[in-house]
């Protein structure tokens, strides 16, 4: 008799786990058959590689964030970070234009995406200082960050609208081998992380002290180094995801990338990258990740949804992700 | 063979211009174990922090093989092969066997990357040696405690630790567990390690020392052989007085039935217990670990759910509760984790000490009178003797393992329960404050409340109760009164079915 409660008692716990683990999937997996029926463009493989192209700007935030969340933080200043660097990038360009300097060219392409990592990695900086240094809270600490960042931005674009892509800078005809050059860059700086988080001395402190910051430090890792950073890797790489998504979409509003940290925050939640620390990847789960998220936009797309949809949706992938996420920590020992 | 491995001299410490360790001399002998028993509060952790170069002593100083040692961090006492065993162990549980092994001192690839395969290989021959049989890829989290604890000491070891300190390592384990771990600890002896143990249960030091030393007050009063000293003697050098009984008696007077519980159930482990308090009585709960004992007081209490059944207090029914409900009730409820669920540890005694108490201490709109605050929160330090030199600036994590204790117990006091449950309340306190705590449930017994106390300890389960039930695997499956208490007969009731299984 104890065996048989026993086992029932197991059983259930196992399929609770199991609706927690795939759950998402399977509602992913509906929302795929509902958008093929809909639109018979959306299972192609033409669609697939556009859709890895518009996710490719973003999977780098997916990146750098999860190096930040792997330590137990946040970065809510990741749209903003996109906006100022873009803004940045985009009146580097304006002035190399008005210079005369031909801006088609593979070597300004390279300053150019350098300045946009740059400009990310200062507000990384700043963010890592406040936050491993001055010990202050990383919600508040980059949530601050976030009005700063784009107050800079509008305050040096006079909060104009910038135009990029009639000067040169159009990222989206940049092919190589009929495969968009944002697919390259994301794959490879992404290949690199996730080379630095699984095999490096690094990435396995970040993942450890991520779990258990008072453990690390006894165990003698420079915990705030480390978690400073981490900040500095997500800086650089929203920075970059700026100055790409800027250069695939021709010109920079004010409302650029507005909201994107919260498309980037759940793409890595929802790539099995805790809120609480101590788990996650790049590869594949940051790729998962974005690309869920992104699926569902672009079925959206295709269905010709209400767009005011697409916040709602959004909202509840957010709230699904962090949910699961939730309630998988609850189950595991610290 | 004596070959000192660590020695200290003259050690002082002092904390808040108190000194806490009056100057120390003691050395740990290469191949030998070392007991270290004393009262809680008499400086052992103290000791500890200054070898592991967590504090840093007033004076005094300390030569680990020969060499000067003068720690200023936890790195150099690695570096000195100095490692430790904590109660709350060091491992990263979101990191598998072989990561948390080798996290010190990676393996690399010749081209630079973290070398899993080879890390895995001599995980696996680590592993053997202790004869576990995991896979190195297997997460922390899902080891049992005693499987953590060995890991740990294969960290040290690997580490190449000459020293390694154990603080209270059999607390969490089972008795196999316990076993497992002194041969291991045997085994560190045959290689010559320095082995420090630190405990509050003297069966095990004895069983496991050559030598102990004991500490009292941040004294070292006596380090002598093991064989040397009976258990009589060791336990009144360390309380500094002769303990004529470790239990107390009151004489009081059991009353009619004032709680009554009927058939609760808690899914999954609670499986229907019934059972009836009396006032002043003091009623026993004996089980070993995962007998679902603290489930069904946690359920009783309302911290977890009821499934079925109910309970009946002063008359009344209830059929569903909760922690707010039961305080209101008059009920009291000691947790077995005070670390995590009894304290606020980074707040000070005095906001402990009223917490539970808010209502009293507030006037009609909600405002704190501090003058009755003070007052309540010094009696408490009073009656309780709780060693505090300033409540309001002395947060509850300063303070030693007993008196945490007795900050739990004392904030449910000050509201004068009717009904108190306490889980393992005397976990990790040594044996003056035991006494102490023996004789509040027995005050408390005296005055009328009926007492509920749950523990592991047989023994003090004997010598404190009026009747003792023992729960196996949901259930109730015996009970006896004070005069029929029977060691085999207890450990019959908690066992039988493995024992017939086997």
């Amino acid at each position: 008799m104890h065996e048989n409660t026993m086992a029932a008692g197991f059983k259930t716990s196992r399929t609770g786990i199991f609706i927690i683990k795939y759950g998402i999937y399977f509602i992913f997996f509906v929302m795929c058959i509902m958008f093929s029926f809909s639109n018979k463009n959306f299972l192609t493989v033409s669609n697939f590689v556009l859709l890895l192209q518009q996710s490719a700007p973003l999977m780098l935030g997916v990146t750098g964030m999860t190096f930040v969340m792997m330590d137990g933080g946040i970065d809510i200043s990741a749209g903003s970070n996109m906006y100022l660097s873009a803004t940045v990038c985009g009146l580097l360009i304006i002035q190399l234009d008005a210079k005369g300097v031909v801006i088609n060219n593979v070597s300004i392409y390279i300053l150019i995406f350098l300045v946009g990592a740059a400009i990310g990695a200062v507000v990384g900086t700043i963010n890592g200082l406040l936050i491993a240094k001055a010990k202050m809270v990383p919600f508040i600490v980059t949530l601050i960050m976030t009005s700063i960042a784009r107050g800079i931005g509008m305050f040096i674009t006079k909060a104009d609208l910038i135009t990029i892509n009639n000067l040169g800078f159009k990222l989206t005809d940049k092919r190589f081998l009929g495969i968009s050059i944002l697919i390259y860059m994301a794959a490879a700086i992404m290949l690199v992380l996730h080379f630095v988080l699984r095999y490096t001395r690094y990435g396995i402190q970040l993942k450890a002290q991520g779990n258990n910051h008072e453990a690390a430090q006894k165990t003698g890792f420079n915990t705030s180094r480390n978690t400073f950073f981490a900040y500095i890797i997500c800086g650089a790489l929203c920075g970059l995801a700026g100055i790409m998504a800027a250069g695939s979409s021709g010109s920079i509003p004010t409302s650029f990338a507005i909201g994107n940290e919260f498309i980037i925050i759940p793409a890595a939640v929802l790539g099995g990258t805790s809120l609480f620390g101590g788990k996650g990847s790049i590869l594949p789960g940051a790729v998962i990740g974005m690309m869920l998220v992104n699926t569902i936009i672009n079925g959206l797309t295709m269905m010709n949804a209400n767009p005011y949809i697409y916040t709602i949706v959004s909202g509840i992938i957010i709230f699904i992700a962090v949910m699961v996420d939730s309630m998988n920590f609850k189950g595991e020992l610290r | 063979m004596t070959d000192s491995a660590l020695i200290l001299k003259d050690i002082k410490k002092g904390f808040f211009g108190v000194e806490v360790l009056h100057g120390i001399t003691v050395s740990f002998e290469k191949g030998e174990v070392c007991g270290m028993v004393g009262e809680n509060g008499a400086g052992k952790s103290t000791l500890m922090n200054v070898i592991g170069g967590v504090f840093k002593p007033e004076s005094g100083e300390m030569t680990v093989d020969g060499q000067p040692y003068n720690p200023t961090n936890p790195k150099d006492a690695t570096k000195a092969r100095i490692a430790f065993i904590h109660q709350e162990l060091n491992l990263f549980s979101n990191l598998s066997i072989a990561e948390n092994l080798y996290i010190d001192n990676l393996p690399k690839t010749k081209f630079g990357a973290i070398d899993y395969k080879g890390m895995k290989k001599m995980t696996s021959e680590q592993l053997k040696k202790f004869s576990i049989e995991e896979n190195p890829s297997t997460i922390v989290a899902n080891l049992p405690m005693g499987v953590r604890q060995t890991i740990e000491i294969a960290k040290a070891l690997i580490a190449d630790a000459k020293v390694i300190l154990f603080d209270e390592p059999t607390t969490s384990l089972s008795n196999k567990e316990k076993e497992q771990l002194f041969r291991t600890i045997g085994m560190l002896k045959e290689q010559g390690v320095a082995v420090v143990f630190i405990s509050h249960i003297i069966e095990d030091v004895f069983t496991l020392c050559d030598k102990i030393s004991i500490l009292r007050d941040g004294s070292l009063i006596k380090t002598c052989d093991a064989d040397k000293i009976t258990k009589d003697e060791l336990i009144s050098l360390m309380v500094g007085r002769k303990l004529e009984k470790v239990y107390p008696t009151v004489e009081k007077k059991i009353g009619g039935v004032q709680l009554k519980i009927n058939n609760l159930v808690a899914e999954p482990v609670v499986k229907g217990i019934s059972l009836e308090l009396h006032h002043g009585e003091i009623l026993g709960i004996f089980g070993l670990m995962g007998s679902g004992r603290t489930e069904f007081v946690r359920a009783l209490y309302g911290a977890d759910p009821i499934t079925s059944g109910s309970i009946e207090l002063d008359g009344k029914t209830y059929y569903k509760t909760s922690p707010i409900d039961s305080i209101n009730r008059g009920m009291a409820f000691i947790t077995e984790d005070r670390r995590s669920e009894g304290l606020l540890m980074p707040k000070p005694v005095e906001d402990n000490i009223v917490l539970v108490n808010l209502n009293n201490i507030c006037n009609k709109i909600g405002v704190m009178n501090k003058k009755l605050e003070d007052d309540q929160s010094n009696q408490i330090i009073r009656e309780l003797s709780v060693k505090v030199n300033d409540k309001k600036m002395q947060t509850a994590a300063n303070l030693s393992g007993g008196n945490q204790q007795k900050l739990v117990i004392g904030k449910w006091l000050l509201g004068s329960p009717e009904v108190l449950i306490m889980d393992e309340p005397t976990r990790g306190v040594d044996v003056g404050a035991k006494y102490e705590i023996y004789s509040l449930i027995q005050t408390l017994a005296k005055s009328g409340s009926g007492v509920l106390f749950i523990s592991s300890e047989m023994e003090e389960l004997i010598g404190v109760c009026d009747r003792i039930l023992v729960v196996r695997n949901g259930v109730i499956t015996g009970g006896l009164h004070k005069g029929e208490f029977d060691q085999k007969k207890i450990m019959y009731y908690a066992l039988e079915e493995d024992v017939s299984n086997a």
